[in-house]
């Protein structure tokens, strides 16, 4: 049977059993610290606060980032928090801030809410997460425009002379609502593994590279839904990236509309494996079809991708 | 050789020297190296298409 846990450390524990989070990378050492951050919380406070008590969590993901350490596992959980945008109107806030991640190996996981601990930019337009980081998980956190319209992750080369590129970038089991604009972005990352995510409609671009960016290498990007993705839902010049198992709906090319690129578009990439992924278009070349809503590499493998009328082996031309 | 080089040298398959020269230059990332010009790059590593990967 298909299990989506791929990559999975056999016997290493993840986060409070958060599923996607159990990967041999991110096993906490003995050192690690487990920091909580609930900005509603009664007894929050950052200034002097160490956040490792649940009691007393911190008031900003950016505190509890500068207790973190390179590469000693260290874990920042989110709490659950009102602030679902259909709630009570964030009388109980979640997450409002733009941060920056530059700690290599750290992790941060929403701990509330079946779509993940809600964050919204506090900043409009930007992004809530830059990751500069190496060997970064963010898993279970709700990203939502709904308040502040921005975007969710950004993980890039950061320019310095120290070479912190964002490899390895883990996004697991994240949801982007429709006000958000770009799900997340990539510069130059290599490696990075994105899975379980839903990007709703409206969202502009799913998952992204800038044409003028360096290209995403080794991807392993599956089992997410693409729902009415705008733009592009995978626009990224990838190069020897695993695509499979995903889910895209397009309500043009459902309906046989133009949906140019709506789906997958790997122009300029090169030698990527694209699989077993569920589009709602035809197949052919017309107006929505498969190769309407899709571009290939030139050298990429294309196998057993499923449309409304079946199956098909060929490349999207 | 610093991680930008070394990150160079692998994606394009570049020797060491080359991949170095690059960054010294100020081309450490691939952003920067598309928009180079070719006599820009010509000058550092002596041949265009050692970066230039062919498009569809």
């Amino acid at each position: 049977m298909y299990d989506r846990e791929r990559g999975t450390f056999p016997g290493a524990e993840g986060v409070w059993g958060i599923q996607g989070t159990s990967r041999g990378a991110h096993t906490r050492s003995a050192d690690s610290r487990v920091m909580y951050v609930q900005p509603w919380h009664v007894n929050a406070f950052d200034g002097g606060n160490t956040g490792e008590n649940p009691e007393e969590p911190f008031l900003t993901v950016t505190a509890a980032l500068a207790r973190t350490r390179d590469h000693t596992g260290d874990v920042i959980l989110i709490g659950p928090s009102g602030d679902w945008q259909y709630g009570d109107g964030g009388e109980l806030p979640g997450i409002n801030e733009t941060v920056v991640v530059n700690t290599h190996g750290v992790s941060i996981i929403g701990a509330g809410g079946v779509l993940g601990s809600y964050w919204h930019p506090a900043v409009a337009a930007d992004f809530c997460i830059t990751v500069n980081g190496l060997d970064v998980t963010i898993a279970n956190i709700c990203f939502t425009g709904a308040r502040t319209a921005g975007s969710g992750i950004m993980a890039q080369w950061n320019g310095g002379a120290t070479g912190q590129w964002a490899d390895n970038l883990a996004v697991y089991n994240c949801f982007f609502d429709g006000a958000i604009d770009i799900g997340i972005q990539m510069n130059f990352v290599w490696y990075p593994i994105i899975s379980g995510c839903y990007f709703a409609e409206g969202v502009t671009f799913g998952i992204y590279q800038d044409p003028a960016d360096g290209a995403i290498l080794g991807a392993r990007i599956h089992d997410n839904f693409f729902k009415d993705v705008v733009t592009s839902a995978i626009s990224i010049e990838g190069e020897g990236c695993d695509i499979f198992q995903n889910y895209f709906f397009v309500i043009e090319a459902e309906a046989g509309a133009a949906a140019t690129d709506r789906m997958i578009d790997l122009v300029n990439g090169s030698a990527n494996l694209v699989h077993h992924n569920t589009m709602s278009c035809l197949l052919g070349a017309g107006a929505g079809a498969y190769d309407d809503c899709n571009t290939e590499s030139g050298t990429d493998s294309w196998n057993q991708n499923y449309c409304i009328d079946g199956p098909t082996v060929a490349r999207p031309l | 050789m610093d991680a930008r080089a070394a990150k160079l040298q692998r994606f394009y398959k570049l020797t060491a020297d080359d991949a170095v020269a690059l960054v010294n230059a100020g081309l450490s990332h691939p952003k920067e190296i598309k928009k180079a010009t070719d006599k820009q790059i010509r000058d550092v590593i002596g041949e265009v298409v050692k970066v230039r990967k062919a498009k569809k």
